[in-house]
C-alpha cells in the first residue's frame, strides 16, 4: 500500500459520507421541486386559437378580415396565411389600405404581406399558424408565428 | 469503541433517504401519473390509430401532452375539462371510450369550446384537474357538474325556452306545463306574479346547498336531489312546509326539478344572449294579459281547487271558501270580488294580486271575476233591510250563533275572518245580510233563516250586523259606540 493510496474506508466513516451525501441529495431534489414552481404548467389569459371556419367557405384570392380575433385571413392559389391586425408598435389595430394595411395610431404602414414600409413600427406584422381543426374547420393560432410566406395548404 | 454520534448519522441517513424516496415518488406522482398525463398519452395512442389520411397525421403531429383550457374572460371561466376531453369536437373520436370521446349531439357546432367554455353549460369546477373534483359534489364548490339528463336546465341562460326545439329540452317544457298546471303560482312567485305564501323562484336555480336544509336527506346533498325529493314530499324535506304534496310522478319531479335548476338570472354579457332571449326580456316588460280562466287555473287552483266547493284546508288548518260558488257570486257584487282579489283577505292565506302585489294586469282581474261570475246568474236585490240593529244584542247573537267558526270579534277559525278591514270595506250590508240569510251552499255556511226553521229574525239580523261593523279596526270604538246608540231608540223585535 502506498502513501498516494486513500487510507482505507472503514465503516464508520462510509456511514458519515453516505448519511452526509443523502442529505445534500435530498435537500436538491427539494430544491429542484421548489424551482419548478415559479414556472406555471398554464397561462391564465383567455384561448388565441380562433376557428374561422370551413375552408371552402374562403375563395383562392379572397382576404377576409376578423375584426373580434384582430387577424386578416387571405387564400391565395398557394394556400391560406393568415396575418395579426395588432400593430407592432404600440398595439392598435391596423386598418387596410390600398398598399397593405395603415395604422390609425401613429402613422405605421405595412405592405400587403405585413413589412414595414413607414412609421414607427419595429417589425412586420406577424404571420400567425393556419392549420385545420379535427372537424374540417380553419384555425389560426394567435399565438404562434410563423415565418413570413409561410401558406398552409388545404 | 461507543461512537455518541453514530447514533446520529443513522438518523441523518435514514431521514434523507425516507425524503428523498418521498420527493421522488411525488414528482413521479405528478409528472407522469397524473390522470390527465395518463388520459392524453391514451389519447395519443387513439390519435396513432385514426391517423390514417393528413388531416389525421397533420393532428398527431400537433398533439403535445400538456395542460389544456378553455379561458374565457366574458364568462369567468377557465375550463380545463379539455385536458381530458381531447376529442369532443373530432368528429372521428365517436367509437372511443370516455374521456376521449366527442361531445353528443351538434351543440357544439354553435357553441364551440373555445368561446363558451364548459362549466357555462354543465357547471362543476372547471379548474379541475381530476374527474372527482371536476365534479365537485362536495361542500366547498356551490355548483357541482349537473347530471347529462339535467343539463338542458342551463339552455336558458342565453336562451328562450319557449323558442328552443322541444326535443332539445324534453324535460324543461314539461316542467314550464307542470308549473302552470299545477298552480304554483297560487303561491310562488315568478317573474313578479304570483302568490306570497312560499318564497319567490326567480334564482332557485343560483341556490347552492348551503341556502337548502339537506338534514333531511339522503346523500349526495346537491341541490337537484333536494329538489327531486322536495317536489315528492316538502313537509318531509322542509319541516312545517305549507306546501303540499304536488301529486307528481317520478319523470314530472324530475321536469320540475330541470324546471327549477333554469331559474337562475345569471348575468351574460349581451353577445352571448341568443336573439329571442332579448325578446323574451323586452316582452315581459309588456306582458299579454291571460284570459280570465287561465288566470284561473294558474294562479288560484291550489287553494281554491274548481271553487264550487269549500274544502278543509289541513295546512291551513281553516276552510277554503268555495269562490266560485253559486250563492257566492250571485250576491257579491263586482266591486266586492275585485277589493278582495286585489287587496287579499288579511288575517287569511289569501295574498293580494293587485298590480303592485301579486302582479296580475287590472285587464286579468277583470277576467277572472267573469270567469268566476261565470256559473251563475247575479240574483234579485233583495229588500233593504231597514231597521235598525242593536250591536250590544249583536254581540250575544255573534257569540251563539257565529263565533263558533268565525272565531271571537270575528278573527276568524276555520271560516273566513269577517272583520278584516278588506271584507268591511268592500262588502255591502245586503250582501252580508243575504249571506246570513240563506248561508252558503257548498260551503259549512248554513242558512240562518230557513222558511222551515228561522233561527235568527230580522231584527236579529240587523243586530247582527251592527255587531260586525264594529269590527272593523279602521272604525274603532267611536263607531261601536255609534252604532249602539242610533240602534236603542228603535230597539224591539219587528
Amino acid at each position: 500500500m502506498s502513501r498516494l493510496d486513500p487510507p482505507p474506508l472503514n465503516r464508520r466513516s462510509f456511514l458519515s459520507l453516505a448519511s452526509l451525501g443523502s442529505f445534500f441529495a435530498a435537500l436538491g431534489t427539494a430544491a429542484a421541486g421548489m424551482l419548478r414552481l415559479p414556472n406555471p404548467a398554464v397561462l391564465p389569459g383567455p384561448v388565441r386559437r380562433f376557428k374561422l371556419g370551413p375552408p371552402e367557405q374562403f375563395s383562392a384570392g379572397s382576404e377576409t378580415p376578423f375584426a373580434e380575433q384582430n387577424l386578416v385571413l387571405f387564400r391565395d392559389d398557394e394556400g391560406f396565411y393568415a396575418i395579426s391586425s395588432t400593430c407592432t408598435h404600440l398595439g392598435c389595430t391596423v386598418a387596410r389600405s390600398k398598399d397593405g394595411f395603415a395604422c390609425p395610431c401613429h402613422g405605421s404602414r405595412f405592405d400587403s404581406k405585413g413589412s414595414v414600409i413607414g412609421g414607427p413600427a419595429p417589425r412586420p406584422l406577424p404571420w400567425l399558424e393556419v392549420s385545420r381543426a379535427a372537424n374540417g374547420e380553419l384555425i389560426v393560432n394567435a399565438d404562434n408565428e410563423v415565418p413570413e410566406g409561410t401558406r398552409y395548404r388545404v | 469503541m461507543n461512537d455518541p454520534s453514530r447514533i446520529y448519522r443513522w438518523l441523518l441517513l435514514v431521514a434523507s433517504l425516507v425524503t428523498i424516496i418521498y420527493l421522488v415518488s411525488a414528482a413521479v406522482h405528478e409528472n407522469y401519473l397524473a390522470q390527465w398525463k395518463t388520459v392524453q398519452r391514451e389519447y395519443l395512442t387513439i390519435l396513432q390509430q385514426k391517423a390514417t389520411d393528413d388531416r389525421g397525421r397533420e393532428l398527431l403531429a400537433k398533439f403535445r401532452v400538456e395542460m389544456k383550457q378553455a379561458s374565457i374572460p366574458a364568462l369567468g371561466t377557465v375550463d380545463r375539462c379539455v385536458t381530458c376531453h381531447n376529442g369532443i369536437d373530432d368528429p372521428r373520436m365517436t367509437d372511443v371510450p370516455q374521456p376521449h370521446r366527442t361531445h353528443p349531439g351538434h351543440i357544439l357546432d354553435k357553441h364551440p369550446v373555445d368561446r363558451f367554455g364548459c362549466t357555462v353549460c354543465h357547471h362543476g369546477q372547471g379548474a379541475a384537474l381530476t374527474f372527482n373534483e371536476a365534479k365537485a359534489e362536495d361542500v366547498f364548490w356551490d355548483y357541482p357538474l349537473l347530471p347529462p339528463n339535467m343539463t338542458e336546465a342551463t339552455c336558458v341562460t342565453c336562451h328562450d325556452a319557449e323558442k328552443l326545439p322541444p326535443d332539445q329540452i324534453p324535460l324543461l317544457v314539461v316542467g314550464m306545463k307542470l308549473y302552470q298546471e299545477k298552480s304554483c303560482g297560487s303561491c310562488h312567485k315568478l317573474g313578479g306574479r304570483g302568490g306570497t305564501l312560499g318564497p319567490a323562484l326567480d334564482n332557485e336555480g343560483a341556490k347552492s346547498k348551503h341556502q337548502l336544509i339537506m338534514t333531511n336527506l339522503k346523500p349526495p346533498h346537491t341541490t337537484w336531489s333536494w329538489q327531486n325529493a322536495h317536489f315528492r314530499d316538502p313537509g318531509g324535506v322542509v319541516p312545517g312546509s305549507l306546501m303540499r304534496n304536488p301529486t307528481v310522478t317520478r319523470p314530472e319531479t324530475l321536469a320540475l326539478t330541470v324546471y327549477m335548476l333554469s331559474q337562475w338570472k345569471r348575468d351574460v354579457p349581451e353577445s352571448y344572449l341568443a336573439p329571442d332571449k332579448i325578446e323574451q326580456k323586452y316582452r315581459a316588460l309588456h306582458p299579454t294579459p291571460l284570459t280570465g280562466e287561465q288566470v284561473y287555473r294558474q294562479y288560484c287552483t291550489a287553494c281554491h281547487g274548481n271553487g264550487a266547493y269549500t274544502r278543509w284546508d289541513k295546512k291551513f288548518n281553516r276552510f277554503i271558501p268555495a269562490i266560485r260558488g253559486v250563492s257566492l257570486v250571485s250576491t257579491a257584487s263586482r266591486d266586492y270580488l275585485q277589493a278582495n282579489i286585489e287587496q287579499g283577505r288579511p288575517g287569511t292565506q289569501m295574498p293580494a294580486w293587485g298590480p303592485h302585489a301579486g302582479g296580475l294586469l287590472p285587464e286579468e282581474i277583470t277576467g277572472v271575476i267573469e270567469y268566476l261570475r261565470s256559473g251563475a246568474t247575479a240574483a234579485a236585490p233583495a229588500p233593504a233591510l231597514t231597521l235598525h240593529g242593536d250591536a250590544g244584542n249583536g254581540l250575544s247573537l255573534f257569540l251563539r250563533n257565529c263565533a263558533g267558526c268565525h272565531g271571537m270579534n270575528g278573527r276568524g277559525g276555520m271560516a273566513p275572518e269577517i272583520g278584516n278591514p278588506v271584507f268591511q270595506q268592500a262588502a255591502p250590508d245586503e250582501f252580508i245580510i243575504r249571506t246570513i240569510r240563506n248561508g252558503r251552499v257548498g260551503t259549512a255556511m248554513p242558512a240562518f233563516q230557513r222558511p222551515d226553521a228561522p233561527a235568527l229574525g230580522d231584527q236579529d239580523i240587523a243586530d247582527v250586523l251592527a255587531y260586525l261593523r264594529t269590527l272593523d279596526s279602521h272604525r274603532g270604538q267611536k263607531a261601536i259606540a255609534q252604532n249602539t246608540v242610533t240602534a236603542a231608540p228603535s230597539g224591539g223585535k219587528p
